[in-house]
Order: C-alpha cells, then sequence, then structure tokens
C-alpha cells in the first residue's frame, strides 16, 4: 500500500516538475518574442523623438531627483555634482543623508557651502526624525537640497525626500549610480507621450559599470568586469531588464522598478502613502501599491520603461555581498507578495492580478524552492535507479541548453539593440559566463534565495553591508568636479 | 428421409455425442491428473494435510526392496505414507522403471483417502490463500517462480492502476519530447530571427556609412561650388551625373541621401537651404518621401512625413492631412506637425479639428512650430484654438497665449473663465499672472472658494504677484478658518509678499506650531532668495 502511495507520489512530482519546466520555458519563450517586439517598437520611436526640446520647452513636467546616501562619503561629492549638471531645465536634487556614520554630511556642507534652513514641510509620509534641511547659499546650488535625518533605511529616506519634493515627478535614485546626462529627458517622455492614459511610473535599464570607461558621468567605453561574479550580473541584467522588463512592459504587467533609477507621479505616490518602510522591497512594494490603487479606482494607467542605457552601478563582486543583495531581493519579493495577496488570481486587478502577481510568485518566489526540490527528487531518483537515464539526461539538457540560449539571446539582443559590448574577447569572455553559469553560478543564486526565505520565515531583516570599492575609474568622476556652470 | 432412417440417424447421433461427451469426460479425468501432478511438482516440500501412498498389484515379485508392504498378503504392495509428492513420484518410477509395473498414487487428505477433484480443490484453495511452499531450485528468468508468484499475488488485480501508471509514464515521455520538439522549434526560430536581424542590421549600417561617404561629397560639392541659379537650372540628369548611378536607384542609397540633407538643413541658414531643397527636388527625393506614405507601415509613413516637414514639400499637403487623425499617436503627430509647418494655414484648423487629446509631448512639438510660424511668418490665430470641442486643444491655446506673449487674448479669456473647467481656468490664471492682468481679481477672489486644491494654490500664486489690499483680506480670512499644511504655505507665502506686516502680526497671534515653522521658513534669508 505504501510502496504504491510513493509510486504514486513519484509520479505526481515528476509530472509537476516536468510542467514546470515546461511552463517556465513557456513564459521565457514568451517573453523574449514579447521584449522583441516592444524593443523593435521602441526603437522605432526613439528614430521620431527630438530630445532637445524637452531640456528647455516650458510644457515638460519638473523633477524632483531625490538620492538617500548612507555612508557614501568616498564619493558623495562627485555624485552630487553629477546629478546637479543633468541635462534638464526644471528639476532640483533632494539629497538625503540617511544618519550615515562617516563624514557624508560634512564633505556635503564644505563642498557646497550649505548652511541649515528653517525649512517648513509637513510629513505627508511619516518618517523618522529630520535633524536639519540644508541650502547652499551659493545660487549655483539653488537646485540642492540636502536632508540629514536619523537612520532609518532607504525607504524612509526616500519618503523625507518626498515630503519635501515640490515637484510633479519622482525620481528617486541611488546616489552611487552614475546618470547619463540625458536620463531626465529621455525618461520624462513615458509621461509627457501618454494621451488617454496615467503613466504613474516609469522605470529604466540600470548598467553594470565595473571596469567600464567612465566620463564626464557617462560610461564611454563599456568592458565586462574582470570577474565572473561581474560578467554573470552584466548578462543577468541583460536578461533582467532588456528581456524582462520589456516583456512585461509590452502587457502593461510590470511590478518592479528598480529602485537605482525609477520615475513616479508625485501626486499617486502622496495618495498612496509613499514607501513601505519595513519591507527591503520597498521598490517593488510601492509600485504594487499604486497599481493596485489604479485598479481599485478604475482608472487607466501605465507603467513605462525606458530601455536606453541611461543608469550605470557598480555591482557587488564578492560573494558575500552578492548573497545579501539576493537573500535581501528575495525577501523583498516575499513581502511584497505577502502584502498584496488580495490581488492574486484576482480578475479586478487584470494582467497584475492574472499574469504578474502568479507569475511572481510561482517562479520568482518560489524558483529557488522548487528548482531544489527537482534537485533532491533527481537525487532520490538516481540513487534509488527509478530515474530512467534517457528523461534524466533530456530534462537536464533541456534546462542547461534552455538557459543557455537564453542568455546567448539577451547579449545577441543587447547587441542588436544597443551594441555596447563591441569587443569580441569581452563578447568571447561573456559567452564563456553563459556556459558556466548554470553550472557555477546558479546553484548559488538558487541557495541564496533559499536563504533569503528562510531569513524570511525566522523574521530576519536588513540590508546587509554594501561595501563600494569605488569606481575603478574615479579619476574621470573627479574631473566634474572642475567648475561647470550651473543654472 | 423415410422413418426407419430417421430413427437410425438419431441413435447413431446419439451414440457419437455420448462417445463425445466421455471422451472429453476421459481427456477432463487426464487433465484434472496433470493438473494435480504438475500443480503439486511446483511445491517444494511437504503440504499439510496431504500425504500419498503408492500401490501395485503383484503377486510373484518381492517388491520390498522398494519399502513395500504387502499387509493383507493379497498381492497388493503399499508403500509407508509419503508427505512429499516428490518422493512419491520419484518412487513410482523407480519402480516401474524396476519392475515394469505401473503403481498408482493414492492421494490422502487429512489421512483419507480422496478423490483427484477434492485434491484439485484444495490445492487451488491454498494457493488462493498463499499458503503453498514454493520449490526454491525452480527458477524462470533469473526470477525464482514461487516468488514470482507470490509478488503477483501480492498485487491485487487492478487493470486501471495499471493502465494509468501506463498512461503516467507515457505522458511523462510524452511531454518531454513535446517540451523538446517545442524548445527547439523556437529556439531555432528566434536564434535565425535574430540572427537575420543581426545580419540586416550589419547590413544596412555598413552600407548606410558607405553611401553617407558617397552622398556627403558630391551633396557639399553642389552646396558650395554652384550658386542657386546655377541648381535651379540644371535638370535631373545633370544632377545625377554627380552621384554614383548604381545607386541611385537604391532605396536605402536614396534615404541615407535624404538623411543627410535634412541634416545639413537643420546646420544651414537662408539660401544654403533652398539649395538644399532644390537638390531633394530635382534628384526626385520628394517623389520618394512621398511614396513612403503608401506604406503599410507606421515607422515608414512617419518618415515620409518627418521629410516632407523638413523638406517643406507643399504639395503633398493632401497626403498629409489624411493622417493628421490616425489612431497611431507617432504617425498623429508628426502629421499634425507638418501640416501646421507646411499648409501655410494661420488658422491653426487641423489642431483645433483634433479628435484625440493632445499629450504633451505634441503639445511641446507644435509650441516650437507654432513658435516658428508666429515669429518669422504670420500671427497665428491662437483664439481660435479656445473654440475647439477638444478640451485639452482649448488648454494648449491658454498656454500659447503665455508662451507666445499674446496679452491682447486676455480679454477674451476673462471672458471665457467663468463657464471653463478646472484645468482651463488653471492655465488661464497662469496667463493672467505672467501678465498682472489685474482684471481677473474679482474672478479670483470669487473662485478662492474652490474646492479643487490644484485651483485654490494656482489662485493663491497669482494672488501673491497681483493681489490687491482685498485680497489681502480674503487669504487672512481663509488662513483664519483653516487650510491644510500646503495650502496654508501658500497663503502665507501670498500674504508674506503681499503684506508681510498683516502675516507678522497674525503669526504672532496664531498658536499654531505648523504656522511658526511656516513663517520661520518664509523669512528665512537662505531660503528667500535660493
Amino acid at each position: 500500500m505504501y510502496n504504491l502511495l510513493l509510486d504514486i507520489l513519484i509520479e505526481v512530482f515528476g509530472i509537476l516538475f516536468l510542467v514546470y519546466s515546461f511552463s517556465i520555458i513557456s513564459f521565457y519563450l514568451i517573453m523574449t518574442v514579447l521584449s522583441t517586439l516592444e524593443m523593435r517598437d521602441h526603437l522605432k520611436k526613439n528614430k521620431f523623438a527630438d530630445y532637445k526640446d524637452v531640456i528647455t520647452s516650458p510644457v515638460t513636467p519638473s523633477i524632483s531627483v531625490i538620492a538617500p546616501a548612507y555612508n557614501e562619503g568616498q564619493n558623495i561629492v562627485q555624485n552630487a555634482k553629477s546629478l546637479l549638471t543633468l541635462h534638464y531645465g526644471k528639476f532640483e536634487v533632494i539629497i538625503v543623508n540617511d544618519g550615515s556614520k562617516d563624514d557624508t554630511l560634512d564633505k556635503m556642507i564644505e563642498s557646497f557651502g550649505l548652511v541649515k534652513t528653517n525649512y517648513a514641510y509637513h510629513k505627508y509620509v511619516e518618517t523618522g526624525k529630520i535633524r536639519g534641511v540644508y541650502k547652499s547659499t551659493n545660487p549655483s546650488y539653488a537646485k540642492l537640497t540636502l536632508v540629514d535625518k536619523e537612520n532609518g533605511g532607504k525607504a524612509d529616506a526616500l519618503n523625507a525626500g518626498i515630503n519635501l519634493a515640490a515637484n510633479e515627478i519622482l525620481a528617486c535614485i541611488d546616489v552611487d549610480c552614475i546618470l547619463s546626462s540625458d536620463s531626465l529627458t529621455r525618461m520624462v517622455r513615458p509621461f509627457m507621450e501618454e494621451t488617454n492614459r496615467k503613466v504613474i511610473a516609469v522605470g529604466g535599464v540600470i548598467g553594470v559599470a565595473n571596469n567600464c570607461q567612465v566620463k564626464d558621468g557617462t560610461v564611454t567605453e563599456y568592458r565586462v568586469p574582470e570577474t565572473l561574479l561581474g560578467r554573470f550580473q552584466v548578462i543577468e541584467y541583460f536578461r533582467a531588464f532588456l528581456m524582462g522588463r520589456m516583456a512585461w512592459t509590452r502587457i502593461n504587467g510590470l511590478m518592479l522598478i528598480s529602485g537605482a533609477f525609477g520615475f513616479f507621479n508625485k501626486e499617486l505616490v502622496l495618495k498612496v502613502g509613499g514607501y513601505f518602510p519595513k519591507t527591503v522591497g520597498e521598490d517593488m512594494e510601492l509600485v504594487v501599491r499604486m497599481r493596485r490603487y489604479m485598479e481599485e479606482t478604475g482608472q487607466k494607467y501605465k507603467v513605462g520603461f525606458v530601455p536606453d542605457p541611461l543608469c550605470w552601478t557598480e555591482v557587488p563582486e564578492s560573494e558575500n555581498i552578492l548573497s545579501k543583495q539576493r537573500n535581501r531581493w528575495m525577501r523583498g519579493t516575499i513581502e511584497t507578495l505577502q502584502l498584496h495577496q488580495k490581488v492574486k488570481l484576482n480578475p479586478k486587478y487584470g494582467v497584475l492580478g492574472l499574469v504578474s502577481y502568479p507569475y511572481w510568485s510561482v517562479f520568482e518566489k518560489g524558483g529557488p524552492i522548487i528548482e531544489m526540490m527537482g534537485f533532491l527528487y533527481t537525487l532520490l531518483m538516481i540513487i534509488t535507479g527509478d530515474i530512467s537515464a534517457l528523461y534524466f539526461v533530456g530534462l537536464f539538457g533541456l534546462m542547461y541548453v534552455f538557459s543557455v540560449m537564453i542568455s546567448s539571446f539577451s547579449i545577441l539582443f543587447e547587441g542588436v539593440a544597443y551594441n555596447n559590448y563591441k569587443d569580441r574577447s569581452d563578447l568571447n569572455k561573456l559567452m564563456k559566463t553563459v556556459l558556466l553559469e548554470p553550472f557555477l553560478i546558479h546553484p548559488k543564486i538558487v541557495l541564496w534565495g533559499l536563504k533569503g526565505h528562510w531569513h524570511f520565515i525566522k523574521g530576519k531583516g536588513g540590508w546587509g553591508e554594501m561595501i563600494r570599492t569605488g569606481f575603478k575609474k574615479a579619476e574621470d568622476k573627479k574631473k566634474i568636479e572642475s567648475p561647470i556652470p550651473l543654472n | 428421409m423415410d422413418e426407419s432412417h430417421r430413427r437410425r440417424f438419431f441413435k447413431v447421433g446419439s451414440l457419437f455425442l455420448f462417445l463425445i461427451f466421455q471422451l472429453g469426460n476421459l481427456r477432463a479425468q487426464d487433465s484434472l491428473s496433470l493438473q494435480v501432478e504438475s500443480k503439486l511438482f511446483e511445491v517444494s516440500g511437504e503440504i499439510p494435510g496431504l500425504s500419498f501412498i503408492l500401490e501395485v498389484k503383484e503377486n510373484e515379485k518381492d517388491l520390498s526392496i522398494f519399502s513395500l508392504t504387502q499387509p493383507d498378503h493379497n498381492g497388493l504392495w503399499v508403500s509407508d505414507t509419503l508427505v512429499d509428492f516428490r518422493s512419491a513420484a520419484h518412487l513410482r518410477d523407480t519402480i516401474f522403471s524396476a519392475s515394469g509395473k505401473k503403481a498408482d498414487l493414492a492421494f490422502l487428505l487429512f489421512d483419507q483417502k480422496s478423490e483427484k477433484e477434492a485434491i484439485h480443490e484444495f490445492l487451488d484453495n491454498l494457493s488462493r490463500n498463499e499458503l503453498l511452499p514454493s520449490d526454491v531450485s525452480s527458477t524462470s528468468n533469473g526470477f525464482e517462480e514461487g516468488e514470482l508468484h507470490i509478488l503477483a499475488s501480492n498485487v491485487n488485480f487492478s487493470p486501471y492502476y495499471e493502465l494509468q501508471t501506463k498512461i503516467l509514464s507515457d505522458t511523462k515521455m510524452l511531454l518531454l519530447v513535446a517540451t523538446l520538439v517545442l524548445f527547439l522549434v523556437a529556439s531555432i526560430i528566434l536564434v535565425t530571427i535574430m540572427y537575420v536581424v543581426k545580419k540586416r542590421k550589419k547590413k544596412r549600417d555598413s552600407l548606410t556609412v558607405k553611401f553617407k561617404e558617397l552622398s556627403l561629397e558630391p551633396v557639399s560639392n553642389l552646396l558650395f561650388e554652384h550658386s542657386l541659379e546655377e541648381l535651379q537650372s540644371f535638370d535631373r540628369k545633370k544632377f545625377e551625373s554627380f552621384f554614383p548611378v548604381d545607386h541611385l536607384k537604391n532605396n536605402l542609397f536614396k534615404d541615407v541621401m535624404i538623411m543627410e540633407i535634412i541634416s545639413l538643413n537643420k546646420n544651414m541658414k537662408g539660401e544654403f537651404k533652398t539649395k538644399l531643397k532644390t537638390i531633394y527636388r530635382k534628384l526626385g527625393l520628394d517623389a520618394h518621401s512621398i511614396q513612403k506614405l503608401s506604406s503599410k507601415k507606421w515607422d515608414v509613413i512617419t518618415s515620409g512625413i518627418v521629410e516632407i516637414n523638413e523638406m517643406d514639400v507643399v504639395e503633398a499637403v493632401e497626403k498629409v492631412e489624411k493622417f493628421a487623425k490616425s489612431e497611431n499617436f507617432y504617425v498623429r503627430s508628426n502629421a499634425v506637425a507638418t501640416l501646421l509647418n507646411i499648409s501655410n494655414d494661420p488658422e491653426l484648423k487641423v489642431l483645433v479639428d483634433q479628435d484625440f487629446p493632445l499629450s504633451r509631448w505634441q503639445q511641446m512639438v507644435y509650441f516650437r512650430i507654432i513658435k516658428f510660424i508666429n515669429n518669422s511668418q504670420e500671427k497665428v490665430r491662437v483664439d481660435l484654438l479656445f473654440e475647439s470641442k477638444n478640451e485639452s486643444v482649448r488648454v494648449f491655446g491658454y498656454k500659447l497665449v503665455r508662451y507666445l506673449g499674446l496679452f491682447e487674448l486676455l480679454e477674451i479669456l476673462i471672458n471665457k473663465y467663468k463657464n471653463a473647467t478646472i484645468p482651463e481656468k488653471l492655465e488661464m490664471i497662469k496667463c493672467f499672472d505672467v501678465f498682472s492682468y489685474q482684471d481677473c481679481l474679482n474672478h479670483l477672489h470669487r473662485d478662492l472658494s474652490t474646492a479643487d486644491k490644484g485651483l485654490f494654490l494656482g489662485i493663491v500664486g497669482v494672488l501673491q504677484n497681483i493681489g490687491n489690499p482685498i485680497s489681502e483680506v480674503i487669504l487672512l480670512e481663509k488662513l483664519k478658518n483653516g487650510l491644510d499644511f500646503e495650502s496654508k504655505k501658500a497663503v502665507m507665502q501670498a500674504l508674506n509678499v503681499l503684506n508681510p506686516d498683516v502675516l507678522g502680526e497674525w503669526t504672532r497671534q496664531a498658536d499654531d506650531m505648523e504656522v511658526y515653522q511656516i513663517f520661520n521658513h518664509l523669512t528665512d534669508p537662505v531660503l528667500s532668495h535660493v
């Protein structure tokens, strides 16, 4: 009797794993097609867009750039100056010092001639205690505001910035990101183009800056990172941004806008109560909450995405830091999905409820668990000899070739769309990484994801330490320090 | 057939049937005997309750050497009771081979002599209840036959389950094969498409570079080495003689040429612009641009419209007009922009008639064109936009009043203000603000009681710049009645500009931390000048 039950269980699990593999392949194939169509349309549309007008036109919306900083003393001044030199007419820069333990505040005060002011603001969104709001006595830095507050985490710092923001659109960024000078002009385009839907948020691509040549705040020469982990993240970013998010944009199902580079409609952000500071996935949570609001109030809306390379960041190349990042991402995903369970498979929420949420639940949140179970199942079958060699080799080969195909396609995709990595040796290195990734890196990513689950269950929180080595081409960034006429 | 024959036939038939039945019965007896014995051969060792005795009828020979006895001395030799069938069978064979006598095997069931039918049933019963000991020495295909029987009898007869197992394993394989096929086909298609796209793009890019080089020099020569009159006097053949003849019919070459000419046109002024347009037309590139309007692809159509716009191909106006209400945003936007630019329509009819709401992007583009027309050609009739049925067009009209400095239209605005929608009012008050149009104050004072926060803040902002003593009083009243933070800050800021003393006095009397904070903000020297 028990043997029979076991046999049935084995059969059922076998079928389930096969269905899972089948589904994930189908999803990826569909996403590949959707992203290709979306990219094709985007490139065509780009041909007819004249961005020069955006900078000076009185019609364009005003932007508040909010950049939280925690222990960023090493680069904060260059980063703030880089933000102030962005090519756009109506914008302000709000740097929020989130209780840094280093000299971030002092460096800012000293470099920009900042003084503490009696700035009156209202706490539309509840935040930690604000110690002071600083403005510069130098009219050249009139666009700069520094908020000094007690440490409360990234979401809390962003909320503090939102309370002070005076403009129509919020650009929430990581202060250490390198932004292209035309990043604002390009990112406001979706907000400006839409005629019959409200654009509630627009996400952008994050490029990997490690080992790249940076000049005047823009990556001028692309080179792949030296380490396997770094190169893996280049490919992962291609897959996630160029393919994944483009595909979701095609069906208006985007649920995540990277916290490092996201633009939001301020009015709506305030309506939904700003960032939720109790989750580490505050970027995803905010987008889901905004979407929910729009769905529940029956308003037509869109979450846009701009795939042009406009923002770059230094990715972690050490396993320790990367594991903490992935752990945090997983916890953020679980927390967001837990918070918005109401959306799950609810037709009232359209694509969000019927496609995006289930996808994230099964493949992003459940992925590591299912993969681990699949691995243990296969191991058990091999030990008991119950697995057909053909079945095993077939399934394993399928998943491997599929993974290689998707990654290769993403490289090819980037090549067709932007062709940033022109050096043949770089492409060879990326291809080598594609072949090795399923064996050397993917298992670790699964383990870190599982650890995220475990930490979520245990209630462990926090961001982990993000050690920055500074950009390798920091010399280039220093050039920004030279006096540049500022509006 | 007569009666006697019929009877004889019946008798013979009956006898035949009887014989057949008897024969069948005999065969059945033989068969039963065989079945019992074969079953017993399969069993190893003793079967509880079953024993055997061999009986041989022999009067002459002494069979005691086979351990047989003659208990009644009547010539019937019998063996001891044997519990093992194989021993009994072996003894029977030995007797037969030594003496030529066939021994009969008698079955004892619980020490009672029994018929073979009873033994057969008894064995069947044992089999069903798995009580028959198996023969360890009997094997088949590596498996022990007895074991196989026990294993088989362990599994209940369940044809559905067997079928299900088969289907499940087949389905799994089926799914696997289907997945592999799907994957293989899809990946081949995707990779092929990407490969083709990449190849075509690479080829196109290299051709574009090549064509750029080929076209730039002749265009520059024509532009700088020939006067406008000369260019106008050249016929098409003459123009074509400057360019590589082989490529002139190539669409990509034409596109690259147009791109280069447009690029130069954007950076040139005066006569050079006319020269470029002459080259464009004399080479028949205008026809190429117009031809694009017949395409089914929106991007090709848009590209044609853009070229027509840049090179002022006025004769294509009618064709472009068809696209002014296109469903496609890019086609529509560029068609309207082109018509605004080249149709010589200062009444902006194409805008007035727009059904689709204007996006900010469109407004940005149209504003640039209208500003250019207004400054360089004749004055545009922005006031006609106010009559449009499309609210976004009317709002755009009010914006143009501000952007183009059309203060003469303020009177129309003030007349329309009362019945305007909130978005319209928001734009109108900005116009009043820009031109410090004090005639609007009554309207603004009245609208300070609006429930729309955006309009309220807008009006307060205007009053800050153009307000009068009445405005001060109304604003102060508003403050006293309690406002949210943002409105309070705006009103205090306005009052601070209109009459700082009044504000200072009121603040001193107010028992509100928020008011003090705002007042401190407004009077902070750093904040007041940044």
